[in-house]
C-alpha cells in the first residue's frame, strides 16, 4: 500500500510506534519514519524492530542524558555518607560487614548504582563487545540482587550469604565494565571502576571507605564527561558522536 | 574519524548496506530499505534503518537533503564515499586472498578415483 493509500487505522498505528521514540528524535526523524511505516506496513518483525529502535534512541539520545550522571553522583554521595556512618559508629557485631543503622545509606547507594553502571556501559558505544555485554548483565543483575538482599535484611525478612554472593556478582560485572572501558582507551575511568569493584569485595570497614572513594572519583569523571559532551552537542557539529 | 565501520557494532552491516545503496545516488528511507533488501537479500527494518542513518549522519558519512512530502532523501558525503571505498577494498582483498587459498587447497587435495 502506498503512503497516500494508508488507512486511518494504519496511520494511527504508525504514529503510535513513532510515539515510542524520544521527542527530540521524533522532531528530527518522526515524519519520515511515519511515511515509511505507512508505505511498508507493520508486520510483527517490523514492530519488534521498531521497539528495539525506540529503546536504542532512548539509550543514545541526541543530547547526553543527565540521568546516569545524577545516578553516579547520588551513588557516590550515599556511599560516602555510609562510610562516614561506619567511621563514626562502633563496629557492628550482629551485621557482618554492615551497620544496621547505616543500611538505608548503602541501599540508596546500590539503588543509584544500577542506572549509573548502565550509563557507564553506554560509554562503550555500539562496539561494546562481549566483555562489555557480559559486564552490564552481571552488574545490573548483581546490583539488583544485592539491593533486594539489603532491603530484605533491613526489613528483617532475611539475611544470609545471598547478600555477599549478589555483591560479588555486581563487582564482577563492574570489573568487566572497567576492563572493557580500558580496552576502549578510557584508562582512567576503567581503572577507577576496577578499583571500585576490588573495594566492593574487600573486607569492611576499609573496603567501604575505598568503595566510597572509588565511586566518588568515578562520579567526578562522569560529570566531567557530561560537561564536555554537552558542550560538544551544542557546538557547530550538532549531535556528538557516542564515544 | 575512524577509517572503518567497526566501531558501529551491530550497525556496521546495515551501515555498509546503506552506504552501498546511496552510492548510486540520493534515496529516501523507503527506497533505501527496498534497495538494501535487493542488494543483501536481508530485510532492513525501519527501526534499524533510522538508528543507522542517525549514526551515519553523526559521523558525517551521509547528509540529508530537503524534505519532499515527508520523505527526506539522503546522500553520501565525500567522507562517506571514501569510507565505503576503503570497506569494499578491504572486502575485495579478503575475497582475493581467500579464493587464492581455496584454489591452492583444491589443487593439493588428492583426487579420489
Amino acid at each position: 500500500m502506498t503512503a497516500g493509500g494508508a488507512t486511518a487505522a494504519e496511520r494511527s498505528r504508525a504514529a503510535r510506534y513513532v510515539g515510542l521514540y524520544p521527542r527530540t528524535w521524533r522532531d528530527r526523524y518522526g515524519d519520515e519514519l511515519e511515511a515509511v511505516l505507512e508505505s511498508d506496513g507493520l508486520g510483527v518483525r517490523t514492530r519488534l524492530d521498531l521497539l528495539r529502535g525506540a529503546l536504542d534512541a532512548h539509550l543514545h539520545p541526541a543530547r547526553p542524558s543527565p540521568l546516569p550522571v545524577v545516578a553516579a553522583v547520588s551513588a557516590s554521595a550515599f556511599a560516602v555518607a555510609h562510610a562516614i556512618a561506619l567511621a563514626t559508629e562502633p563496629a557492628p557485631t550482629d551485621w557482618p560487614g554492615y551497620l544496621e543503622a547505616a543500611l538505608p545509606l548503602i541501599i540508596a547507594s546500590v539503588l543509584a548504582l544500577i542506572p549509573a553502571v548502565i550509563g557507564l556501559w553506554l560509554k562503550l558505544g555500539d562496539g561494546d563487545g562481549a566483555l562489555g555485554r557480559v559486564g552490564i548483565v552481571l552488574a545490573t543483575v548483581g546490583y539488583a540482587a544485592w539491593l533486594a538482599a539489603l532491603v530484605a535484611a533491613a526489613t528483617r525478612l532475611a539475611y544470609g550469604p545471598l547478600t555477599a554472593v549478589a555483591a560479588t556478582v555486581a563487582m564482577a560485572g563492574t570489573a568487566a565494565l572497567g576492563v572493557a572501558l580500558v580496552g576502549r582507551n578510557r584508562l582512567l575511568l576503567g581503572t577507577l571502576l576496577g578499583a571500585a569493584a576490588l573495594a566492593g569485595v574487600a573486607p569492611p570497614a576499609l573496603g567501604w571507605y575505598a568503595f566510597a572513594a572509588a565511586w566518588t572519583a568515578v562520579a567526578v569523571v562522569v560529570v566531567a564527561d557530561f560537561v564536555a559532551a554537552s558542550a560538544a552537542s551544542e557546538g557547530p557539529g550538532g549531535r556528538s558522536v557516542a564515544s | 574519524m575512524r577509517p572503518d565501520l567497526a566501531g558501529l557494532g551491530r550497525f556496521a552491516q546495515p551501515s555498509l548496506a546503506i552506504l552501498l545503496t546511496l552510492s548510486e545516488g540520493p534515496k529516501h528511507g523507503y527506497a533505501i530499505m527496498a534497495a538494501a533488501r535487493e542488494l543483501t537479500g536481508e530485510p532492513l527494518g525501519p527501526g534499524t534503518l533510522y538508528a543507522t542513518l542517525s549514526r551515519l549522519e553523526d559521523r558525517g558519512l551521509i547528509e540529508s537533503l530537503p524534505t519532499e512530502d515527508r520523505r527526506r532523501p539522503y546522500r553520501l558525503t565525500t567522507n562517506g564515499a571514501a569510507v565505503l571505498r576503503a570497506q569494499l577494498e578491504a572486502i575485495e582483498g579478503i575475497a582475493h586472498a581467500g579464493l587464492a587459498r581455496l584454489g591452492r587447497s583444491a589443487r593439493s587435495r588428492p583426487t579420489t578415483s
